[in-house]
């Protein structure tokens, strides 16, 4: 069972990410609603994968994919969010995240990706 | 570990073979040689046994002629010494054993086996025994010299030494023969090995050279025709095939339609950016560097970062042979190629999708044409005819007015800006009663205009050359307008437009249309709306006011939904009901006159924006905005160049809606009054005297 961490200021996404995620594989032990309470939380429940929106109020996605990559550099952070500026994207993931999820997602994109995310971790 | 030598196995066992047949051959060598030493001093002894027999027969005949006791036991000494050495070397030769060397050093001696020199052995022992027991009791009493027995045990061996001494002397010889003989075979022998290995040696060599030609020339030719295979795919593929290394570098191997795409002739070794340095945006080639950088990275998952790809969809501008630049759509892909768990490059396939890109706008052109031309049929069956041909005959009144501006001589820059002013007022006008009439078609062209104007009404110098295009987009209009004309007029011969069915009153026309006007306006906006009407059925209206009321009830209301109303998220905040009100009102004075009003239940008019707004375009200075009363500054909103909202769109935000509206009551003699509070809403009134209504209505 993998601890899963979901951060990202709307509700809508917040909830649709809880209701799709595969409950057998991912335990959702924290959700946060913005950086500042992403990197908190971070620290007190350490998650395997985090989903992570990149435009939040406080501390933004970028800022907080680098601090937790600093954290713990072998989590596992899909970037959840509506492209509007691909180099944007690019450096989300050069910040240290491993996967990129564009906005709107299906339930079963969501699935998808978080198992491609996590797939080394079952072989 | 297994070892896996693979295709060098055949020559690995070849040298193996080549070592081992070395090495035996070595052995033999050493092993002979060694032998051969041996019998050299075998021969070497035999020599010297041949030696000794004639030495003992000396020293014997020395014994027998000695006159002196110094003579007798020197020569003594030297026969003992002889027969004592014969003896033993000749046992050494017989059964193997340790003799003397002539250095007087002990050798070994190994039993000779020839049968040659067995003979002789044996038949020199033979006559060597009889002799040796004359001569052993001779040396042991050599001290007792003088005696009688003496002397006849000394004529005894003499006698038999002379008899026997010859036949001694030629079995050693034989012996030393055949000791040669043994030797000369064995180093006969070590030639021959030596002969027959490097024989082999040569043979194998020769094995092992054609054998690795053969397997070289073999893969040599399947390197050929694979390289050959690669060029054939590579030269007929229709994408554009390279491979990037972690430096972004192009490969040597690339398909030949990657040249015909990109314009080039040469790709080996360029870098990635290079080629795109030209072809695309800076940024997109940024972007693309950092998405490939991703690529190399091992963490980072290929199927997640795909809609990263900045050039997945891209327009390309490709430099031409005579200086003009191609367009083109093109398509990169990217995948890793991963050797022994190892990003090693880059694969990107180019595809040119300009046709594709060229079929889905077309169909995406054809489909919108479609929608558009059942929409519009849709709007005149579902219009009431007189409300279409108001619009229609105010278009065209309004395209003969700017028609007439157009070709009116102008010589200032205030003068061109006065022009486009006017002309953006008559389109502004256009656009609302189409958008009211939901041509959202004609509505889109005329904002189209307006942008062309408004670029005009900022540019600081102005000449008549500047007014040339707007022909052209005022000849498009003209040209859609005629078309709805000629569909009005044909649906009305049908008697299927709601031509057919004018209403008695025109008056009652309105409302319904303009319910779905002021739904439309709200929903582009993100707001909600209420319209209230009331009064115009009551009041009988002459035909000349009711196109003009029409265009200004459309304009107001389209100011009120934009400018006045809140979004449903600020109305909640401020405690207002989600949903705004504009309430529209005609009302027929006792004096006659005539008094339309359009109120809405929204914020208000932010009066430090407008003198904000009217400071920022330089319509007043900042000085004067201190000292403006608030008529004066409601005044500020009727001016040509003022709009509060920072965005413009198709329903308002040029603030030409307030300055057309003033120029359109003033026509007819009217005024316009507005009454506002902050978080209330606002009120505006135009009063039409009656006199004035009569005259229209009269001409």
């Amino acid at each position: 069972m993998l601890k899963m961490m979901i951060v990202d200021d709307s509700n809508i996404i917040r909830s649709k990410i809880c209701r799709a995620h595969d409950s057998e594989r991912f335990d959702v032990v924290a959700i946060a609603c913005d950086g500042a309470e992403a990197l908190r939380m971070f620290h007190e429940c350490r998650p395997d994968v985090v989903t992570m929106d990149l435009t939040m109020p406080n501390v933004d996605g970028l800022e907080c994919i680098a601090k937790l990559a600093r954290i713990d550099p072998e989590v596992l952070i899909l970037v959840v969010s509506a492209l509007s500026d691909q180099a944007t994207g690019i450096e989300a993931l050069e910040n240290g995240a491993s996967g990129f999820l564009l906005k709107p997602f299906s339930e079963e994109q969501l699935r998808e990706a978080l198992d491609e995310l996590t797939e080394h971790l079952y072989d | 570990m297994k070892l896996d030598f693979g295709k060098y196995r055949g020559i690995i066992v070849s040298v193996a073979l080549f070592l081992l047949l070395d090495a035996s051959v070595l052995l033999m060598n050493f092993y002979i040689s060694f032998e051969i030493s041996e019998d050299a001093v075998g021969v070497n002894l035999a020599g010297r046994q041949r030696m000794l027999s004639q030495r003992m027969m000396k020293s014997l005949l020395d014994l027998d002629a000695a006159d002196s006791v110094e003579q007798r036991q020197l020569a003594m000494a030297e026969l003992s010494q002889t027969v004592a050495l014969f003896d033993n070397t000749l046992r050494a030769f017989a059964s193997g054993g340790e003799t003397l060397s002539a250095e007087g050093h002990g050798v070994m001696l190994g039993a000779v086996n020839s049968p040659a020199g067995r003979q002789a052995l044996e038949e020199a022992k033979t006559l060597w025994l009889p002799f040796l027991q004359r001569l052993d009791p001779l040396i042991d009493r050599h001290s007792l010299g003088g005696d009688a027995s003496y002397a006849a045990r000394l004529h005894n061996a003499v006698a038999y030494g002379r008899a026997n001494n010859l036949t001694l002397l030629r079995l050693m010889n034989a012996l030393t023969v055949d000791l040669e003989n043994v030797a000369a075979s064995k180093a006969k022998r070590l030639r021959l090995i030596q002969t027959v290995g490097i024989s082999l040696a040569v043979l194998n060599f020769f094995i092992i050279m054609f054998h690795f030609l053969r397997q070289l020339r073999e893969s040599d030719s399947k390197i050929e025709l694979a390289r050959q295979e690669t060029r054939e795919i590579l030269d007929t593929v229709n994408e554009g095939l390279f491979l990037l290394d972690r430096d972004q570098h192009i490969g040597s191997q690339y398909s030949h339609a990657l040249l015909n795409i990109l314009g080039q002739r040469e790709l080996e070794g360029v870098a990635f950016a290079e080629l795109l340095d030209g072809i695309v945006s800076d940024r997109d080639r940024n972007t693309a560097a950092g998405f490939i950088k991703l690529l190399f990275d091992p963490r980072k998952k290929q199927k997640l970062i795909g809609d990263l790809n900045p050039l997945r969809q891209v327009e390309v501008h490709i430099p031409q042979p005579d200086g003009s630049f191609a367009n083109k759509h093109l398509s990169f892909g990217f995948s890793r190629v991963v050797i022994d768990g190892e990003i090693v490059h880059v694969l990107v396939t180019v595809q040119d999708i300009s046709r594709q890109i060229k079929l889905a706008d077309e169909l995406e052109a054809a489909k919108v044409q479609g929608e558009e031309q059942l929409e519009l049929l849709s709007t005149i069956l579902q219009s009431n005819g007189d409300l279409l041909r108001h619009f229609l005959s105010n278009s065209f009144a309004s395209f003969q007015k700017i028609n007439g501006l157009l070709k009116q001589p102008a010589k200032t820059h205030q003068q061109y800006i006065d022009k486009a002013n006017q002309i953006f007022a008559l389109i502004h006008n256009y656009k609302g009663e189409a958008a009211a009439l939901e041509l959202h078609r004609f509505a889109r062209q005329a904002h189209q205009f307006e942008e062309l104007l408004d670029g005009l009404r900022r540019s600081a110098e102005l000449s008549g050359n500047d007014f040339l295009g707007l022909v052209v987009h005022l000849n498009k209009l003209i040209a859609q307008t005629e078309t709805i004309q000629g569909l009005v007029e044909k649906l009305g011969t049908l008697g299927l437009s709601g031509t057919s069915q004018v209403a008695s009153s025109s008056a009652t026309y309105a409302y319904p249309h303009w319910s779905l006007f002021a739904e439309q306006v709200a929903e582009r906006q993100g707001k909600e709306v209420e319209l209230l009407c009331s009064g115009f059925n009551d009041v009988p209206l002459p035909k000349t006011m009711e196109a003009a009321l029409n265009t200004l009830t459309v304009q107001l209301i389209r100011n009120a939904i934009s400018h006045g109303i809140e979004t449903p998220e600020q109305r909640r905040l401020a405690q207002k009901p989600p949903r705004g009100e504009v309430d529209v009102r005609l009302l027929a004075r006792a004096d006659g006159s005539i008094q339309l009003s359009v109120e809405d239940d929204g914020d208000g008019i932010d009066r430090q924006a407008v003198i904000d707004t009217a400071v920022d375009r330089g319509l007043i200075d900042g000085a004067a905005a201190e000292s403006l009363d608030s008529k004066a500054i409601m005044n500020l909103i009727f001016h040509p160049q003022l709009s509060t909202r920072s965005e413009v769109d198709e329903d308002a935000g040029r603030g030409v809606g307030m300055h057309a509206i003033r120029e359109v009551v003033r026509e007819l003699g009217g005024r316009v009054t507005i009454q506002s509070r902050r978080g209330r809403g606002t009120r505006f009134q135009l009063f039409f005297p009656a006199e004035i209504n009569a005259v229209k209505s009269a001409a």
